[in-house]
């Protein structure tokens, strides 16, 4: 390893690149972000206690706040002025850091997606961010602000590739070098000429509008706001990990979905109540800043999308890439007959664990506001050779589903509320059957929703309340399969299923024994005799 | 379940039938030399509380039934570390590496040779006195450990990880 290492470090011929000065306006956005988000419970304690004091005047919170917007604007010409980038043969470098300096190396091998963004102060410019993510750890991705659009693009077309940027360009048949742990993607992909780039679909303002309403208003208040402060990034991680908590996540296992259920409810009440009118507008807003004028386009194995308002948004990922494709579909998106799409790429956590979302939603690459043929027509195109309308669905077991599910919540409640009972009157445990009753037609709901089933080389699982969201995924992309079982569910006959996929993990409570390990079988039996590349 | 599939489902290897290893016989031991380290002091320190001639029984009662209800608390733990130890077992199949685990919650994840990123082996001191080693598996996908085997002998530890690294390898680049 350490030899190639060498030997690549010196192939490089490349000279150092710096970006445009007008990155420096991206380093303070994004360092005043920072500053705020991460000072602003300090900085208004530190007001607070300056205010009540007899001595405060306002001229020298003003003069602090200059010192401070001045020592933030020094921090970004320095980040500016040592930034430095390279683009080798089969790597990126980047060399960036004022006091900790730091020298990243990213093989071509290792990028899972470049996202290049033209924020709307870099437009007049021609300018844009290239971020590179790749699958490794967190906090390594690469932004490399200030790049000319045309140039990011061929970049990202040559990395994406993984030829040689500097080499002959538009055709990359054999300068491709095959190294040792060089890998192949599914047989004849690298095969197809680059340059017929081929358009796949495109939106017009109604399914923006449309998506505004089908998707989850949070995200896209979130992102309208965060329009303004340049990249919206932050907004859209925050509020993203918040609405995923409440309901949007993939995870279903029975209390989990109790809780978000709960979230739900409690949201939809507060929404409903106060803003009826506002929230969907302003989601329909959202979309418009970030989804106005899609695009999405195919280029060999390269699937492409451009949209934004202000700041346009250029996605991009190889189809060996996908890890699985998911259909959402909320109650709104029901009654509009609208599906929205996700392409899942790995990503350095998956999430939902670690409650950290940050890395999901960088690396999901969305296919808003599809009718169901243009959906079906446009899976078959990502995953080959699926045949999603012949799949039947297995359901989990309703009963222990229900009542555990029940259980989940009527227990603390009955725990809770025992010492009262016991002490002041029985009277105090009328509540739980109450509430047992109210939460058997939720959990039925829910039940009716989860299912999942195979067909082909791909595994679907649905899980649900009033909409669904579907994930689909090559069975051979499965990274590991776990299979646990109470001692109930051992003389039962049931089992949990948890299946680890490279973008996120899918549940499955109570599914019959037999299933499970069937499942479990042929998801190993598919993973180890592949010879194609999970990534 | 529905399966529309070129291979016969009936004839795939069963993970059902994986016959598990119990761990290294050195691991119970060290499992409860571990519980030992903190239950015997406090176990002594009960024991204690009721040869003493405590003199207000408020407090005497007190000190007695906090010491009963810890110990019992601590022997339970002790028994609970003891069959947890025992219940779990490894297998090594020609392609995957299976691991059981869980007394109440039996839980057996089975990772495949080919989805392992990296591998680490770790020993802390009390392991290291019983010639024992933990074994880390890191697949994509996950911040965190995705397989742990506990009370692995040290060098089929290192032998473990070696052949499953030069399975991945050898496959990946396939």
């Amino acid at each position: 390893m350490s030899d190639s290492g060498l030997k690549k470090q010196a192939a490089c011929a490349e000279d150092w690149h710096r970006v445009s000065p007008v990155s420096l306006v991206f380093y303070l956005f994004r360092f005043v972000r920072q500053f705020v988000v991460q000072g602003l419970p300090g900085l208004i304690v530190l007001f607070a206690s300056a205010a009540s004091s007899e001595k405060f005047r306002l001229s020298w919170a003003v003069a602090a706040v200059v010192v401070l917007l001045i020592l933030l604007a020094v921090i970004a010409l320095l980040s500016y002025l040592r930034f430095r980038y390279r683009i080798c043969a089969d790597r990126v470098v980047v060399r960036r850091g004022i006091l900790h300096r730091e020298e990243l190396n990213i093989d071509f091998d290792r990028v899972q997606n470049i996202n290049i963004k033209e924020l709307f102060y870099m437009r007049p410019f021609g300018l844009s961010v290239m971020g590179i993510d790749t699958a490794g750890s967190q906090g390594k991705e690469i932004d490399i602000a200030g790049i000319p659009v045309a140039l990011a693009r061929e970049y990202r077309n040559a990395i994406l590739d993984r030829r040689n940027p500097a080499g002959p360009r538009g055709s990359n048949e054999s300068d491709m070098e095959q190294g040792g742990a060089q890998v192949a993607g599914p047989v004849g992909q690298d095969s197809i000429p680059q340059g017929t780039e081929r358009l796949l679909l495109e939106l017009d303002n109604r399914d923006v509008a449309l998506y505004g309403l089908t998707t989850n208003f949070l995200l896209w208040i979130a992102i309208a706001f965060g329009a303004f402060f340049g990249a919206g990034d932050y907004a859209e991680k925050t509020l993203g990990t918040l609405s995923d908590r409440l309901g949007l996540s993939g995870a279903v296992s029975s209390m989990v979905m109790a809780g978000d259920f709960l979230g739900l409810f409690l949201w939809g009440l507060a929404i409903f109540l106060s803003v009826v009118v506002i929230l969907p507008l302003l989601s329909v807003l959202g979309a418009f800043f970030r989804y106005h004028d899609y695009r999405l386009t195919v280029d060999g194995s390269n699937y492409r999308y451009e949209s934004g308002l202000l700041t346009r948004h250029q996605g991009s990922v190889k189809q060996q890439k996908i890890q699985a494709v998911v259909w959402r579909q909320n109650a709104m998106g029901r009654l509009l007959g609208r599906i929205n799409l996700q392409l899942r790429q790995a990503s350095a956590g998956t999430g939902l664990e670690s409650g950290e979302l940050s890395g999901i939603l960088k690396t999901m690459f969305v296919v808003p506001s599809l009718l169901p043929s243009q959906a079906d027509s446009l899976s078959a195109e990502f995953l080959p050779d699926l045949q999603a309308g012949d799949v039947k669905w297995s359901r989990v077991n309703r009963r222990r589903f229900v009542r555990l599910g029940i259980a989940g919540f009527t227990l603390p409640a009955t725990l809770v509320l025992m010492t009262p009972a016991i002490l002041v009157s029985p009277l105090f445990l009328l509540p739980v059957p109450l509430m047992a009753a109210a939460l058997y037609p939720i959990f039925v709901q829910l039940w009716k929703r989860i299912a999942y089933g195979v067909v082909g080389a791909y595994g679907f699982v649905r899980t649900g309340f009033i909409g669904s969201t579907v994930t689909v995924f090559p069975l051979y992309k499965i990274q590991r399969i776990d299979f646990r079982q109470t001692p109930w569910q051992r003389r039962a006959g049931f089992a949990h299923l948890k299946i680890h996929l490279a973008s996120h993990s899918l549940n499955l409570p109570y599914v019959p024994v037999e299933d499970a390990r069937r499942l479990q079988d042929l998801a190993l039996y598919e993973v180890e005799s592949s010879t194609l590349a999970w990534f | 379940m529905f399966i529309n599939q070129q291979v016969d489902s009936e004839t795939l290897p069963r993970a059902q039938s994986i016959r598990m290893q119990a761990m290294a016989p050195p691991y119970v031991r060290e499992v409860m030399s571990q519980w030992a380290l903190f239950a015997v002091p406090l176990l002594v320190a009960g024991v204690i509380t009721w040869l003493l001639p405590l003199s207000p029984l408020p407090l005497k009662l007190a000190l007695r039934t906090g010491a009963s209800v810890i110990g019992l608390f601590m022997i339970g733990l002790g028994f609970l570390l003891y069959h947890q130890a025992k219940a779990r077992g490894w297998a090594l199949r020609e392609h995957d590496v299976a691991y059981r685990s869980g007394l109440v919650w039996r839980k057996t994840i089975i990772l495949p040779f080919t989805r392992v990123q990296h591998a680490e082996v770790t020993s802390g001191p009390l392991q290291r006195r019983f010639g024992l080693a933990t074994l880390k598996f890191y697949t994509a996908g996950g911040s965190s450990v995705d397989l742990k085997i506990t009370g692995l002998e040290a060098p089929q530890a290192r032998a473990l990880r070696d052949h499953i690294l030069k399975n991945s390898d050898s496959r990946g680049s396939e």
